[in-house]
């Protein structure tokens, strides 16, 4: 326990890697949106943040309807746009960079959480590849695929309407 | 024969909550979380995905309740 302190790259150590993930409001036009980012890498550069990477935030639909007061006003939104910055800091700042973000007005929702420095986005390899592994692997991910899109909601609606069907 | 956790075969460290099509896979039609019974993945992933979800949700990226 007491070995963490000794080690004398202590301060290399303590910076960790964060990720702040927001949603911006949609009111704000698409020309808008480089400002709104360069605001946001503003504020965490501004408090010591060494930037590492994001992605540009994109227009989506909400899973559900989120609301805002702005200026004594609710509004309720149901689309935004989604975005998100990876950044490295020691987290003395952390507090000052929530503070600045929750002040920013064209911020509907914002999630400030630990993380790693590596992408941690995940993307499938090409099937031919993973074949070492032999023939059962791949009858398992077939299985699994299969059990999958009988669990998308499309497919739900599907059997629902073939139930209706049914049913009349 | 036994399924096998999806994240350690695809050798998955971190799980992500805006890799927003494969948590689904871990939802059922109300979108509650699928059991690790059921899906086969181990209790330490288990609980990263439960976290992703719950970070995926809070961000509108899933829904809390559907239907």
């Amino acid at each position: 326990m007491t070995e963490v302190e000794k080690t004398p790259e202590n301060s290399k150590d303590t910076s960790k890697v964060y990720e702040v993930g927001y949603l911006l409001l949609p009111t704000l036009a698409e020309e808008n949106l480089g400002e709104e980012v360069a605001f946001i890498r503003d504020i965490i550069e501004k408090n010591e943040g060494e930037f590492i990477s994001e992605d540009f935030p994109k227009r989506r639909v909400l899973a559900y309807e989120m609301s805002k007061v702005i200026e004594t006003k609710r509004y309720k939104y149901q689309e935004a746009y989604f975005g998100w910055v990876k950044f490295e800091t020691d987290g003395s700042t952390l507090a000052r960079i929530k503070k600045d973000l929750e002040a920013h007005a064209n911020i509907l929702r914002f999630l400030l959480i630990n993380t790693a420095r590596e992408n941690t986005l995940y993307f499938p390899k090409v099937s031919g590849v993973k074949k070492e592994g032999g023939v059962d692997v791949s009858e398992i991910s077939e299985e699994e695929s299969e059990i999958v899109s009988n669990k998308t909601p499309a497919s739900a609606e599907e059997i629902d309407k073939s139930i209706e069907a049914l049913v009349i | 024969m036994k399924k096998q956790c999806f994240f350690s075969q695809n050798n998955i460290q971190h799980i992500d909550y805006k890799d927003v099509d494969i948590l689904k896979k871990f939802l059922n039609p109300h979108a509650r979380i699928i059991s690790k019974k059921k899906t086969g993945v181990t209790s330490k992933n288990q609980r990263k995905l439960s976290l992703a979800v719950k970070r995926a949700r809070f961000m509108g990226l899933l829904p809390f309740v559907s239907r």
